[in-house]
């Protein structure tokens, strides 16, 4: 049900208004002059460094694309991984991460409320409070050890592997869905002879399969975009991210100037921004946590 | 008893499946969450012995290392002291403004639509595309452009000149620091009754005084969040102090959790470089941990109440 607009507008709310008008121009007016900065020559941006460009230079982009790339390993084990190259490494590490991580949120808060009769699942929903309320600060210097330890740093499924954890915010949305949804579904499920897999594959899934696919979503773009945690923890499977810090940071003559350094970020910006664009009702519209309130 | 049967086999079931579907998530949980905390914990209690070549058992060693270096350390002076007052920034004055972005879309004032698109935006931008574009516009367009506009000689970028610079790093931590926190605001609004929306105005408040008395109040609970979260992290807010400088921010801007970052690339895998990373680690959690629970105690016992 819509909410009525109030008739008289408020001064402070029209203050309010100015100032989100303000940011957000601003924010249009930042990712406008990199990407309209991406496609001037160097001495074009030397004389008019945020003005429109003078010609649209278009094979800005194929020299960008041609030094995208990140060299992995020293000495004689040296490579040179493309921009090419960097595709399927950011898929499998951002479709992967985010769905592990989408779906472990999910089957844990389904039986945690499935099964809040079981004493030990009022374990796990106490350690997703206390995880998201006291982070432990430095944990990367020993979670490097073990996971070097265990033998899978630098490795995919190395990071599929740590993505598989449930103490997210994520898991509270999902404990959430699973609880509003009547009883009466899962016993009729009984009734007709379905076993407990058919019930969370074939009737509790479906009926949250649109927050599943927001929040992966949601995590996708993080994963897409994260290039730290690659940076450290699987430098040889550089990601986009991971791709553009390198050439952000590059003095490779072809790459110094600043409409090429955009050139770079636009590589990475433009896909998401796609698919920002496509789905922004999605993401915007379908998560309803609800906050948390009195 | 046949019913007692049943009963017993439906049980055995449900076991069965809860241990399945639970076994893979508990197992990672004992691993890379709770192994990981007691790696860190027996890690800062060890330090490498040159004569013996191996880790031992030392209780205090890491430790007075750590308050060696900060006695000698410009930058980890900085870095601890730039952290504890990143919060009156990064989370008091952002939640403000949050909240109140958040009031004007819940009440669907002009162009909240739109607003809550473009708001959304720095949440799926990658944090090096928004370093890149605005140190480059702030370090070399700005300055360019004074140059060409204005004649002013050699003029400093905001990110190089050591007077502007942390200015500018905390409001580009506010300005890209919006997005997905305003989602949840609104949603926790969206959910409020409008029955107390419709009393409020028959008891004749105007807007500003139904969002301060009435929505901030019931949304007090999700605002207490992201405060707890925010203390919880301080250590840990890198400023993005990376993506602007990589190795090279001044010691005067230096954050811990920069300082973490940076010693943790460069520990080379080396054990020893870890035990101690480790300890700083808990050294500092022991200070956050209490902080984040006396905050949350206090603001809870302040707090506007919703009978």
């Amino acid at each position: 049900m819509k909410k009525e607009r109030l008739n008289k507008p408020n001064v402070v709310f029209v203050i309010i208004g100015v100032v989100i008008a303000v940011y957000c121009l601003s924010l249009i007016f930042a990712l406008s002059w990199a990407f309209l900065t991406s496609f001037k020559s160097r001495g074009d941006y030397v004389s008019n460094p945020v003005g429109f460009p003078k010609s649209f230079l278009f094979e800005n982009y194929l020299v960008g694309f041609e030094n995208f790339y990140v060299d992995v390993g020293t000495g004689l084990a040296k490579s040179r991984v493309s921009l090419l190259q960097m595709i399927p490494n950011t898929l499998l590490y951002a479709i992967g991460c985010s769905f592990f991580l989408t779906a472990t949120n999910c089957i844990v808060a389904y039986c945690c409320c499935k099964f809040s009769k079981f004493k030990i699942t009022k374990v796990y929903v106490t350690l997703v409070y206390v995880e998201m309320a006291l982070p432990i600060v430095g944990g990367q210097a020993a979670e490097l050890q073990l996971i070097m330890r265990l033998g899978i740093y630098d490795t995919m499924f190395g990071m599929w592997i740590m993505k598989m954890y449930f103490a997210g915010v994520y898991f509270l949305v999902f404990l959430a869905m699973f609880s509003s949804i009547p009883k009466d579904f899962a016993d009729a499920g009984y009734i007709d002879g379905a076993s407990e897999f058919t019930v969370l594959f074939k009737l509790m899934l479906p009926m949250v399969s649109g927050t599943f696919g927001t929040v992966m979503l949601i995590y996708f773009i993080s994963y897409w975009n994260d290039y730290q945690t690659p940076l450290l923890y699987m430098p040889s499977l550089p990601t986009l991210a991971y791709g553009l810090y390198r050439y952000s940071f590059s003095f490779r003559t072809q790459i110094t100037s600043v409409p090429m350094k955009m050139v770079g970020c636009m590589i990475l910006f433009l896909p998401i921004f796609v698919v920002f664009i496509c789905f922004q009702k999605v993401l915007i519209g379908n998560i309803t946590m609800g906050g948390l309130k009195e | 008893m046949k019913v007692k049967l049943k009963g017993n086999s439906r049980l055995m079931k449900e076991i069965i499946f809860f241990t399945i579907m639970m076994i893979v998530p508990t197992v990672q949980y004992l691993i890379f969450g709770f192994g990981i905390k007691i790696n860190l914990i027996t890690l800062a209690f060890q330090t490498f012995n040159v004569d013996t070549n191996q880790m031992e058992w030392n209780l205090l060693g890491n430790f007075e290392k750590f308050f060696a270096q900060y006695n000698e350390s410009l930058e980890l002076q900085n870095s601890i002291r730039n952290s504890l007052s990143l919060p009156i920034w990064t989370i008091f004055l952002s939640i403000f403004i949050g909240v109140f972005f958040s009031l004007y879309i819940y009440k669907k004032q002009f162009g909240s639509r739109a607003f809550k698109v473009l708001l959304f935006m720095p949440s799926i931008v990658s944090a090096i595309v928004m370093t890149r574009v605005f140190s480059m516009f702030v370090d070399r367009a700005y300055p360019d452009f004074l140059r060409l506009t204005f004649g002013v000689e050699a003029p400093l970028g905001l990110l190089a000149n050591k007077d502007t610079r942390w200015a500018t790093l905390i409001f580009y931590s506010l300005w890209s620091g919006f997005g997905s926190s305003i989602l949840l605001y609104v949603g926790a609004m969206s959910s409020i009754s409008e029955s107390l929306s419709e009393a409020a105005k028959l008891d004749g408040c105007n807007m500003l005084q139904e969002s301060i008395f009435i929505t901030i109040p019931l949304i007090y609970q999700t605002i207490l969040v992201y405060i707890t979260t925010g203390i919880a992290a301080i250590f840990v807010n890198q400023l993005n102090l990376y993506s602007f400088y990589q190795h090279t921010a001044s010691a005067s801007v230096s954050t811990m959790g920069y300082w973490i970052y940076i010693q943790t690339l460069s520990a080379g895998g080396q054990t020893q470089n870890y035990a101690y990373l480790s300890a700083v680690g808990l050294l500092l959690s022991c200070i956050t941990v209490p902080t984040t629970l006396i905050i949350k105690w206090f603001l809870n016992k302040v707090g506007p109440k919703t009978e």
